[in-house]
């Protein structure tokens, strides 16, 4: 098992005091990190809401089934990667059987409904992870060459978390070249427009709602297996998420990618500084920048749909 | 101080049978007319109803049911195994329902007896009522201190703990072996807050300096920003203590190891129990070296908690025993405890007083009750070990007998019962 590396002396605080040019290095970084885990879960949320047309209450539960999935998974092959790559398989292939079986039959109908539906089928996915993995917290563990440090500008920063970031990066990176540069793109752009023109265009919108479906599932999965692996798993954890990942599209932009990205940086930010400046503050200052946002631009900052 | 202490398991011998059983007969021959013996005779035969509410949805599911598997387990080694019936209701963590289970327990199904539940405010308002119904209530967790002080009542006992008593002791311990220089972290809600004071007070009074104070929320699972002020305290702190809650405190021992923490020689004090078997299960190689303060070990070697765990294992084998096992199982035998006294009959009074004077060997060790009906359980500091493949949470030091102070002075207040 490789070393982890020691934290550099610069690094092991000192003097250093809140508002500090390292402190806030290292915030910006804890910061750029969740909002870059953040992104995978909210433009799920975002995307499906955007063609589907449903603000989707079970997305939380996509991202905590991906984690215990992902979790079963480290434990039977003791590799960190089976998680991140059979967990999303496994939560996408159960989202395809919920939107063809539960949501489908009520397209069309009032939107409550479908609120309805997706909020009760979080229910139900709780109590699946109760009984299927019982209470306790459990957690992923990350494989030991991700463990130790690396320093970026003198500060001592998880490899771990970096390894989160730069990933969770790229994934966002290569959603955004799917959706702007290729024709599948272009077809779901203009779903997000007007689907009934798509439909024109003989166009099988079925199967792209479901498709659209399946990769926000898949992208949810994919940020609960490093959530998992950096924080823990545990049956609540689809509430915290949901909660989060509804805060970003509000403040981004309902069905908007590029909405979801920055709603998601703002977030990941506020939570960071704001835990560090204003401790008893933390989740407040959250949603007053919501607050503050909506007032401004009920419609979110950015409206690319 | 009496020195008879009731082993739980503890063979009742053919010679104390037959005194028990020949002092019975006589008693109730000499009792009165007929009638009476038959009244007395179906007393001791009906039905003993437990009410129980506590907590059977949520992440704090898993302690409802746990300690509700020891409490039956209990009955199932009495002579009550065929006469006792559970009521089940779920608190939901809430005190309004909590109460108001509580009430259709007592009110409709005429409950004899009541289990509380597992959160501290739920415990008081279930108390409060318990204590306007003079309804005998024992509480599994719910650890509010005011119960055990200004609010305290002769209907209620606290089996579990105070969040006093699993908490507040561990600081000369601190300061002698670990360190003076401690940072203090405690999840922003009461219990955090109040562990928080305590220790402030503990250490400050020990000749210990506080580095620094964190309240991250509670249900938090990000605690960089937090780990990056205990980096960036000064002077540097030898030991960070306090209270995280339940799921929190994996995210945080996790966090502490990957931001270097732990490489760097500091460690974790983690009080009421945060760091059991399944959490150090959990968290894995970051938890190793931690320490946390309970009154409970699944590791403890005494013969009682030996046969607990195995006859809980015949009882129900998928069960890692922990303890919110051992406290049910405590809380089960407390009751068959008071019913003895009682003649088999569910008498709340003559119940009160026969639990109150008990003094027994359980799986935590020797416990009994204080005048405010608090228990004073034994105190193990316990460190994170990896045994093998396995991470065990294992006793290393016993602190003694704790209770919890019921004078003015205490952390409740002052008890007048």
């Amino acid at each position: 098992m490789p070393r982890a590396r020691e934290a550099p002396a610069s690094c092991r605080g000192g003097p250093a005091g809140v508002a500090s040019p390292e402190v806030l290095l290292t915030n910006l970084l804890y910061g750029l990190t969740i909002a870059s885990a953040l992104i995978l879960i909210s433009s799920g949320l975002s995307l499906i809401f955007g063609v589907v047309g449903v603000v989707n209450f079970s997305h939380g539960s996509f991202c905590m089934l991906g984690a215990y999935v992902g979790y079963s998974l480290v434990m039977a092959t003791g590799s960190f990667w089976a998680a991140l790559v059979g967990a999303p398989l496994v939560v996408t292939a159960g989202a395809v059987l919920m939107e063809r079986f539960t949501l489908r039959p009520l397209y069309g109908l009032n939107p409550l409904y479908q609120l309805f539906l997706t909020f009760a089928l979080s229910l139900v996915f709780s109590n699946l992870v109760l009984m299927l993995w019982g209470g306790d917290t459990v957690s992923i563990p990350t494989p030991a060459y991700l463990r130790g440090f690396v320093s970026i500008l003198g500060i001592a920063y998880p490899t771990f978390r970096l390894f989160v970031l730069v990933f969770s990066a790229c994934l966002a990176a290569a959603l955004w070249l799917f959706i702007e540069r290729s024709v599948w793109g272009a077809v779901l752009r203009a779903g997000l427009h007007n689907m009934e023109m798509v439909e024109a265009f003989g166009i099988n919108t079925r199967a792209l709602v479901t498709a659209v479906f399946a990769l926000g599932a898949g992208l949810a999965a994919v940020a609960g297996v490093v959530m998992g692996a950096m924080r823990n798993v545990n049956p609540e954890m689809d509430l915290d998420l949901i909660t989060s990942a509804l805060i970003v599209v509000v403040i981004g932009g309902l069905g908007s990618f590029r909405g979801a990205v920055i709603g998601s940086l703002i977030l990941g930010t506020a939570e960071s500084f704001g835990a560090q400046l204003l401790p008893g503050l933390a989740k407040f200052i959250v949603w007053i920048v919501m607050a503050a946002i909506l007032l401004w631009r009920p419609e979110g900052l950015v409206r690319d749909a | 101080m009496s020195k008879k202490v009731e082993s739980q398991f503890s063979p009742v011998t053919r010679r104390a049978f037959l005194k028990a059983a020949s002092g019975a007969t006589a008693a109730a021959a000499l009792a009165g007319p007929f009638p009476a013996t038959v009244n007395v005779a179906r007393a001791q035969s009906r039905e003993i109803k437990v009410g129980i509410v506590s907590a059977y949805s949520g992440v704090f599911s898993i302690i409802g049911k746990r300690s509700e598997l020891a409490i039956r387990l209990a009955f199932e080694k009495s002579k009550y195994r065929d006469r006792v019936k559970f009521f089940i209701e779920d608190s939901q963590v809430k005190p309004d329902v909590a109460v108001q289970k509580a009430q259709r327990l007592v009110e409709r199904e005429g409950v004899d007896v009541l289990v509380g539940p597992v959160a501290g405010h739920e415990g008081l308002a279930v108390s409060e009522y318990c204590k306007s119904k003079k309804k005998l209530m024992l509480l599994v967790y719910g650890g509010n201190v005011k119960i055990a002080g200004e609010n305290c009542s002769r209907y209620t006992f606290m089996v579990g703990h105070t969040i006093w008593s699993v908490s507040a002791p561990v600081v000369p311990w601190i300061l002698e072996t670990l360190g003076k220089d401690v940072f203090l972290i405690g999840s922003d809600y009461i219990t955090g807050k109040d562990i928080v004071r305590w220790m402030d007070e503990g250490i400050k009074k020990g000749g210990g300096r506080i580095v620094g104070t964190a309240f991250p929320p509670l249900g938090h699972s990000e605690f960089a920003p937090y780990i990056a002020q205990i980096k960036n305290a000064s002077p540097r702190p030898k030991v960070v203590t306090g209270f995280v809650g339940g799921s929190d405190l994996v995210a945080l021992t996790k966090q502490f190891d990957e931001f270097g923490l732990k490489r760097e020689g500091l460690v974790m004090v983690q009080t009421i129990g945060g760091f059991s078997d399944i959490q150090a299960r959990a968290m894995g190689e970051a938890g190793v070296g931690h320490y946390d303060i309970i009154h409970y070990s699944h590791w403890l070697t005494h013969k009682e908690n030996q046969d607990f765990i195995a006859d809980f294992k015949k009882f129900a084998p998928a069960e890692l025993v922990d303890d919110a096992h051992a406290i049910g199982y405590d809380v089960g035998t407390c009751i068959v405890h008071g019913l003895d006294a009682a003649g088999g009959v569910p008498d709340n009074e003559k119940m009160i007083d026969a639990i109150g004077k008990r003094r027994w060997v359980g799986p935590r060790g020797e416990c009994s009750f204080g005048p405010n009906q608090v228990i004073r359980h034994p105190l193990n500091i316990r460190q994170i070990q990896k045994v093998g493949s396995e991470y065990r949470s294992i006793p290393i030091k016993n602190l003694g007998a704790m209770g919890t102070p019921w004078d003015a002075s205490g952390p409740g207040g002052a008890c007048k019962l």
